[in-house]
């Protein structure tokens, strides 16, 4: 499938009412000589987990930091639910893009609680900006509880070096959840941990597309991938290269499509 | 699905009294200098009775005059240690200090300002070296240790060149008589060994547990210290945070000189270097707990910290030791936090 048949494939969607909950059209984006990204469509529908797949040097890591709002593409569009969105600041993508991006490392502070975590930046506080702790503590506990159920976590304040990778990635996604973003970007987000707490994260990520919260799954495993996707879009050389629903296509079939390019 | 919740990982904290000590210590870590100091105090209490009183720690006039030193150092060491929390350090307060006492004494009495506007003006001063360390530090990217080392060095200029007394051409001391109400307000006895400084400690105290645990400000300077990357992932504006506590802790320094000042009636110039208050202060906050590296403190911490260090001066003083042990005292304190904070780090890390 080539640049041109999504194009059509999306405008012929947008009429018949299925609009993707995000699109990025025709985005390019050069570091100098070097074409990171070349016409580049991506889309995401309500409810579903996409698997942005792809090899080193695919252009997955540019396209992420270009949804996440911290790198501007050189041309190229984007559209919420059909309307034309500037996602050109990191808060911006969030705001108005409806996409909360989740890096591996960097999506908590170790050294602080759970509860000053999930409120960073975002902390509900009067007029003089003093924090509601009470409510903070209460709607913490509330996340904790619901989004995710983190067996074994029942303080909010426990400091988050203290928790497992795995449950630290899945604060950082029910801090996402309850923010009410449309779309979860999740870079790598199995890589550092154990096979155990893998399975959990694929988990979590399944039970949320189903309750309508989709999720931009990037990865370098494809197993993964395969388990959790129903749509994978591979990139190679930054460009499309294939996107297809997972009843089209098989894991050997996606093993061969990226290494062949 | 449903598996997901119910044992995300098996229960690591179920109960919160299962988490080890060394966890507890952290969440809480200004337990450490609570039974450090509680330790101290016991331990001198032995001295002084197995010396048969000999050793004057526990004298109304010795206990006094810490109860008037303590609150200057630890009103100090709070704004230093709100910074530390946000990741930065301050090398220059000593300076600030003294200069901002300088500026309110030069006011006062040369210029004929009134007393209420030389008294903003010095602390207004504190604020304003605090807002260009942030600058050199934030905006021009210059490690705070290096900008406030500087900023150190051209602070004790500005002390000689506001202390020069033209007749000698050398620096003098400037006298600082407030009125009366004034400095009874700052530094007046209320009972027995409380002095006023000790209100305002509480005071400065209280506005410190105020911004880092019920204000918004605090937990942005948590996180700017504890992870500016994922600080600014979520909106936090890091600089101006660290903006903020620069100005604080410049602000908490010129307070501070100013007390110093009305307390002793004068301020001398040489106060910048003989103090070493900027290493006190550094010393206090981490014997105190909180992270070299930023993002971990505790106000009560800070304080105690700086009740350790003034006690322990105090101490050396009444034991006769030589001066330079105590400097020694300050310098081995730190380079422990250091290596005490790299061993955790490094724990962090594996």
């Amino acid at each position: 499938m080539n640049d041109s048949q999504l194009s059509v494939d999306a405008s012929a969607r947008a009429s018949t009412a299925e609009i993707p909950i995000f699109e990025a059209r025709r985005i390019s984006k050069s570091y100098g000589h070097v074409e990171a990204l070349i016409d580049t469509n991506f889309e995401v529908r309500r409810g579903e987990v996409v698997g942005l797949l792809g090899d080193n040097g695919a252009g997955k890591s540019t396209l992420i930091k270009i949804l996440s709002g911290v790198v501007q593409p050189d041309s190229g569009e984007f559209f919420r639910e059909g309307r034309s969105v500037d996602i050109s600041t990191r808060k911006k993508s969030e705001e108005d893009g409806g996409i909360q991006t989740i890096y591996q490392d960097i999506a908590l502070v170790k050294s602080m609680s759970i509860m000053r975590n999930i409120f960073a930046g975002r902390e509900p506080t009067n007029a003089l900006g003093f924090m509601r702790v009470k409510e903070m503590r209460s709607t913490a506990m509330e996340i904790l509880d619901e989004y995710v159920r983190i067996a074994g976590i029942t303080s909010p304040n426990i400091l988050v070096e203290e928790l497992s990778g795995g449950q630290a990635q899945a604060v950082a996604i029910a801090r996402a959840v309850h923010f009410k973003r449309d779309i979860l970007l999740l870079d790598e987000p199995t890589s550092a941990l154990s096979v155990r707490e893998t399975e959990k994260v694929l988990n979590i990520m399944r039970e949320l597309a189903d309750a309508g919260v989709s999720c931009v799954f990037v990865t370098h495993n494809l197993y993964h991938a395969f388990r959790v996707c129903d749509r994978f879009s591979i990139l190679a050389h930054g460009q499309n290269v294939r996107d297809c629903k997972k009843s089209e296509t098989s894991l050997n079939e996606l093993t061969d499509i990226i290494m062949t390019h | 699905m449903s598996e997901t919740g119910a044992n995300f990982l098996p229960g690591r904290y179920k109960h919160e009294h299962d988490d080890t000590v060394l966890q507890r210590l952290k969440r809480y870590p200004a337990i450490n200098i609570v039974v450090i100091y509680g330790l101290f105090l016991v331990g001198l209490a032995i001295w002084t009775i197995a010396s048969r009183g000999e050793f004057a720690f526990f004298t109304s006039l010795n206990l006094s005059v810490l109860a008037q030193q303590i609150p200057i150092t630890a009103i100090v060491a709070v704004g230093v240690g709100l910074l530390m929390v946000s990741g930065e350090f301050d090398i220059s307060v000593a300076a600030t200090f003294t200069f901002a006492a300088f500026i309110a004494a030069t006011l006062l009495h040369e210029m004929g300002w009134p007393l209420a506007v030389a008294f903003t003006a010095g602390i207004l001063c504190g604020t304003i070296i605090g807002a260009i360390n942030a600058w050199i530090t934030c905006w021009l990217g210059i490690p705070s240790f290096i900008a406030t080392i500087g900023m150190m060095f051209f602070g004790r200029g500005l002390v000689r060149w506001i202390s020069i007394n033209p007749a000698t051409n050398l620096p003098d001391s400037a006298k600082f008589f407030p009125n009366e109400g004034f400095k009874a307000a700052l530094t007046g006895q209320l009972a027995g060994p409380v002095f006023a400084q000790l209100i305002w400690l509480i005071a400065v105290a209280y506005a410190g547990h105020l911004i880092l645990n019920r204000h918004r400000l605090g937990n942005h300077m948590f996180s700017a210290g504890g992870n500016a990357e994922a600080a600014r992932g979520v909106g936090v504006r890091v600089r101006r945070v660290k903006l903020l506590a620069f100005m604080i802790c410049g602000a908490t320094a010129a307070f501070s000189g100013i007390l110093q000042a009305t307390r002793i009636s004068e301020i001398e110039p040489s106060y910048v270097v003989i103090s070493g208050l900027e290493l006190k202060a550094i010393a206090a906050v981490v014997v105190g707990g909180v992270a070299l590296a930023g993002g971990r403190g505790t106000i009560l911490g800070m304080v105690l910290g700086a009740a350790l260090i003034d006690t322990v001066d105090n101490v050396l003083v009444l034991a006769s030791a030589p001066e330079i042990l105590f400097k020694g005292f300050l310098g081995a304190i730190i380079i422990l936090a250091v290596i005490v904070n790299s061993v955790l780090g490094r724990r962090q890390e594996s």
